[in-house]
């Protein structure tokens, strides 16, 4: 009340809001109702301005027909409990009335009465109410039928059932049309009463919205959901609420009232019991029956799959005590990690997509966020199986052609590139002047271990065929990731011997820098302190000085001959990790692109909003109705012509749907992970620092009964037809 | 003003604070000015005799490294044979203990244990790294390789410690510096270096044992026999010098000329030089200089 004196003396005036939905103004009502009665949230921030978001509205003649007070009471009571509950803070209540054409001609004047409060004191506005119903019949006795009056028991009621007492506002239709928007009226605000005084002067702002609903469209503010949970500052609080600015709009709120007026009007009109009973066709019972069955079939054979991985299971915990099995593990880790991930998907798709209570979410961004993570495993293990089977037939046609050409590459790989380079590094490579007894002895160790494992690999050559139908078989069985990580396997198995050959010199290589440079702060006189991470001077004794001068001449003079070797060696163990992370990656991509979301999108693309923006339309007040009455406060009888917005939401890009799901495969190329690499490089040390993209993290395995399972995969199919 | 150009009534004192003294500029300049300035406070009257006696330490050391360089130049021209090197090194190593055990105030029986094991171990270290060097700069060509070690041995001459003796000797007072230590690795490495130019195996374990021999523990010996007695080590010097003069001329007599010329300038002519320009020489101390620790830490 205080705030307001105040805002008076300012001379301002307030602003108010009104979120109308689109289906109230395009609807048709019966001819007997006089007004309509609106039902909605109050949201307001600061004394100044205040928010109407009106979720639904019924005629008060239907209403009176069937139900009585109590009953409206005690349906706004349990819808508003169903609420999520940051909007229970701004109770579902009657918002007030709307005027209705016909009526209008007949009252001329329209008090609309605010009672403005925070909910947050219980009783002081109590007496101001009452006298405000006294100062209304009062104050107006040449209209003794406001219509304020009726309400007045609906009105005690909500009162006591809240803590504090309600807002009610009245508003009144004004006749322009639109119809591009297929709108033929709007609401206006004509009178403002607030405690006891008339406030004519309000600036009203309309914004229009279609109500969301769940599968069609919904309202969100949010950008870019993964931005919001980082919040950098790390200011103290005394200096945001230095830049603290009074809030003008509560959006969150009011797009969050918004999101769920549908779900109120459906608890609303349910509590009511006003719900008719649908006649089902026939082709539904017959949809339903077909669906059922589906749902029979697919619980079936998940079942079945879920019986053959318990005995895998079994069979690989018993197996994990020889250390064969472990080796075997470690050898083809990278097909291990993708089973697991596939063993998961198969055993927690039903789980994932029988989210209960997704129709009884209120809030229709929730349920949809909710509901379009249902279908991400599936649909990801189906789409696998499906690559998979392209994949593997193709290989178990052009079998005999893949191995002509895999061993011409191997040969062509052994003979041209690694033996021809070991021996051109043991003459003058490039021009430089080796030392010609290390580099025969590195020569010679090379070309024996490139030589002992082409022999194992060409004398196991008809193992290849075999190899190439598993392969095929896995990709066809169980999908291309397995199938794809199985030949990324057999490529790091099959270059054994160059990884190990850079491993060794690697190591000497990095030995010799290590050694020379610490023999050069001999030199100088200087030690490295471990501890301070800085270099202190010294004394070395004359024997140090003597042993490092002899021990640095051969180490710098023999240093080019190393590092021609590591050089070569480091290429060529750089160029096939590059090869095994392209598939490490490619099999990422498979894993984590949301196939369920990008073909909902591609259907119904109004179910990703981005942000809200508004159209304003201007729509000149025709109603200019009468200050006739004089002001019955001191203020001045201004009028103001409402503004009219739409709102309408932003659609997702593609980029912007599918981008932050591939952070997993984006999150080995970090800046410090690659200079990391490259400086490990530089100075030999072991290259075990290649950016990998992470593959999604394991849950416990399921030791559900397989009846329990049947159940839950029965329930769960049937959950996707409603 | 005529009232104020007065004689000063007291006397100008030398102070720190009080402000302008009346009678006085603010600039100032009193006769006691530069009473307590010091003039070749801490120069060191030379005597000519003596300056000459203490350069000799410079050319003995001069002549050192070139016998030195000598024997690697008949070495790498096949002159000397491997036995004659070995004979050589064994030769210095026994003169050398005999040199010392004869000079030599405080050695004891433990020291002399410990310095036979180091030159063991030292000896079987080099042995077994010779194969190594052998082949070390095989392909780096041999200007390259004269170039660098030409200047190590001038970076060497340059940076030696004349007045000490490479290997702490017991009960020595100054520690080895910065540059001592730089010295030593730049003989050592060129050592190897040209080591590394000889054709078989055995001469590089001889030259480098010979090399090393010399440049760690000729100084030492050396240092020994000046403690000892100066007219000892006057006349190794003088035997020294005639030596490595008669060498060089056997090998080449333009580079005798120098040598000689280089001698006498070292020995005769930069002494008197010396001598000669101290008169010049104007030291100033005083008060205003900063204040100085006067007593030394030793360990």
């Amino acid at each position: 009340m205080l705030d307001f004196e105040i805002a008076k003396k300012k001379k301002m005036s307030i602003k108010c809001r009104v979120w109308w939905p689109k289906e109230i103004s395009s609807s048709k009502f019966s001819s007997s109702s006089r007004s309509l009665l609106l039902f909605g949230w109050f949201v307001s921030c600061s004394p100044s301005c205040l928010d109407v978001v009106v979720a639904f509205a019924y005629s008060d003649d239907f209403l009176a027909l069937h139900s009585s007070d109590s009953a409206i009471q005690e349906a706004i009571y349990h819808a508003n409990e169903a609420m999520p509950v940051t909007l229970q803070k701004s109770s579902l209540t009657v918002l007030g009335r709307c005027v209705l054409p016909f009526e209008n001609t007949l009252h001329v004047h329209n008090f609309n009465m605010i009672n403005h409060d925070q909910n947050l004191h219980s009783c002081n506005y109590a007496e101001d109410f009452l006298l405000n119903g006294q100062q209304t019949s009062l104050a107006n006795p040449a209209n003794s039928s406001c219509g304020c009056v009726d309400y007045d028991g609906l009105l005690e009621q909500c009162k006591h059932a809240f803590h504090c007492s309600s807002i009610w506002i009245q508003l009144v239709h004004d006749a322009c049309s639109y119809s591009s928007i297929e709108i033929a009226w709007i609401p206006t605000l004509d009178h403002l009463h607030w405690n006891g005084k008339v406030l004519p002067s309000a600036e009203l702002h309309v914004m229009i919205y279609e109500t969301p609903r769940y599968g069609s469209h919904h309202f969100a503010i949010n950008f870019c959901s993964t931005k919001l949970t980082k919040c950098p500052t790390k200011r103290p609080k005394w200096v945001e609420e230095l830049y603290h600015k009074p809030q003008l709009i509560d959006l969150d709120t009011v797009i969050l009232a918004i999101n769920c007026s549908s779900a109120a009007n459906i608890y609303f009109y349910k509590d009511l019991g006003l719900q008719s009973s649908s006649q089902q066709s026939v082709l539904c019972m017959f949809l339903n029956f077909i669906w059922r069955l589906l749902a029979i079939v697919v619980a079936t054979c998940s079942t079945f799959l879920y019986i053959v991985l318990q005995f895998f299971n079994k069979v690989v915990g018993s197996g994990s005590n020889f250390w064969l099995c472990t080796t075997l593990t470690n050898i083809f880790s990278n097909t291990w990690k993708n089973i697991q991930v596939r063993c998961h998907q198969f055993l927690y798709w039903p789980i994932v997509l029988d989210e209960i209570g997704l129709r009884s979410r209120a809030s229709v961004e929730y349920a949809e966020k909710a509901g379009l993570q249902r279908h991400s495993l599936w649909s990801s293990a189906v789409i696998d199986v499906f690559l998979g089977n392209f994949v593997g037939y193709a290989l178990l046609i052009h079998a005999e052609d893949l191995l002509e050409w895999f061993s011409t590459i191997a040969i062509h790989f052994t003979d041209d590139v690694l033996r021809t380079g070991c021996v051109w590094l043991m003459g003058v490579p490039a021009g430089f002047k080796l030392n010609t007894e290390l580099a025969g002895v590195f020569g010679i160790i090379s070309l024996n271990a490139i030589q002992i494992w082409s022999t194992l690999w060409f004398s196991a050559a008809d193992v290849f065929s075999y190899v190439i139908k598993a392969v095929a078989l896995s990709g066809i069985l169980l999908g291309m990731t397995i199938s794809v990580a199985l030949i990324s396997d057999m490529i790091a198995i099959a270059t054994f011997h160059v990884n190990i050959l850079e491993y060794w010199i690697s190591l000497l290589y990095s030995l010799q820098i290590q050694a020379l440079t610490a023999l050069w702060r001999l030199f100088r006189g200087r030690k490295w302190n471990p501890l301070r991470q800085r270099l202190d001077s010294y004394e070395y004794s004359v024997e140090q000085h003597v042993v490092g001068s002899l021990l640095f001449t051969p180490l710098l003079l023999l240093l080019p001959t190393t590092s021609v070797f590591y050089i070569f060696f480091a290429i060529m163990n750089l160029t096939i990790i590059f090869f095994l992370t392209l598939i490490e990656i490619i099999i990422s991509i498979i894993h984590d692109t949301p196939y369920s979301k990008i073909l909902i999108w591609l259907v119904s693309s109004k179910r990703f909003p981005s942000g809200i923006w508004f159209e304003t339309l201007h729509c000149q007040s025709v109603s200019d109705a009468s200050s006739a009455d004089g002001s019955l406060n001191n203020v001045e009888a201004r009028k103001f012509a409402p503004i009219l917005s739409l709102l309408h939401s932003n659609i997702f890009s593609f980029g912007q749907l599918a981008f932050p799901h591939y952070k997993n495969v984006c999150s080995g190329f970090q800046y410090k992970t690659l200079r990391s690499a490259i400086s490990g490089i530089l100075t030999g040390k072991s290259n075990s620092t290649m950016p990998r993209p992470e593959v999604p993290p394991e849950m416990p395995w399921m030791s559900v009964s397989y009846k329990d399972y049947w159940y839950i995969c029965y329930n769960a199919v049937l959950a996707c037809l409603q | 003003m005529d009232e104020y150009s007065t004689p000063a009534p007291w006397k100008w004192r030398k102070v720190a604070y009080g402000g302008m003294q009346p009678g006085f500029d603010d600039n100032h300049t009193d006769d006691s000015f530069l009473k307590d300035m010091v003039t070749n406070a801490n120069v060191v009257k030379r005597d000519l005799y003596k300056v000459i006696l203490d350069s000799v330490c410079i050319t003995q050391y001069l002549c050192t490294v070139i016998l030195v360089v000598l024997v690697w130049t008949y070495t790498l021209a096949s002159a000397v044979s491997f036995e004659s090197l070995l004979f050589l090194d064994i030769t210095l190593l026994v003169s050398g203990f005999v040199l010392l055990l004869i000079t030599a105030s405080m050695i004891s029986l433990k020291l002399l244990v410990q310095y036979i094991l180091n030159i063991l171990y030292f000896t079987i270290g080099l042995y077994a790294l010779s194969p190594i060097y052998h082949t070390l700069t095989r392909s780096i060509s041999s200007d390259s390789i004269w170039a660098l070690t030409t200047m190590l041995i001038l970076l060497h001459l340059f940076m030696h410690d004349y007045t000490g003796c490479t290997v702490k000797a017991p009960g020595s007072v100054a520690n080895p510096t910065l540059s001592s230590n730089i010295s030593l690795n730049t003989s050592i490495i060129a050592s190897v270096l040209i080591a590394s130019r000889l054709p078989s195996r055995q001469l590089v374990f001889a030259v480098v044992l010979f090399s090393l021999q010399v440049f760690l523990f000729a100084p030492f010996i050396v240092y020994c026999m000046k403690r000892y007695s100066t007219w000892l080590y006057l006349c190794f010097s003088l035997v020294l010098v005639g030596l490595t003069l008669a060498l060089v001329y056997r090998l080449q007599g333009f580079l005798f000329g120098l040598l000689l010329g280089l001698l006498v300038f070292i020995n005769f002519v930069c002494p008197y030089w010396l001598t000669r320009i101290q008169k010049y020489k104007f030291e100033i101390n005083g008060p205003w200089d900063e204040a100085k620790l006067c007593f030394d830490i030793t360990e």
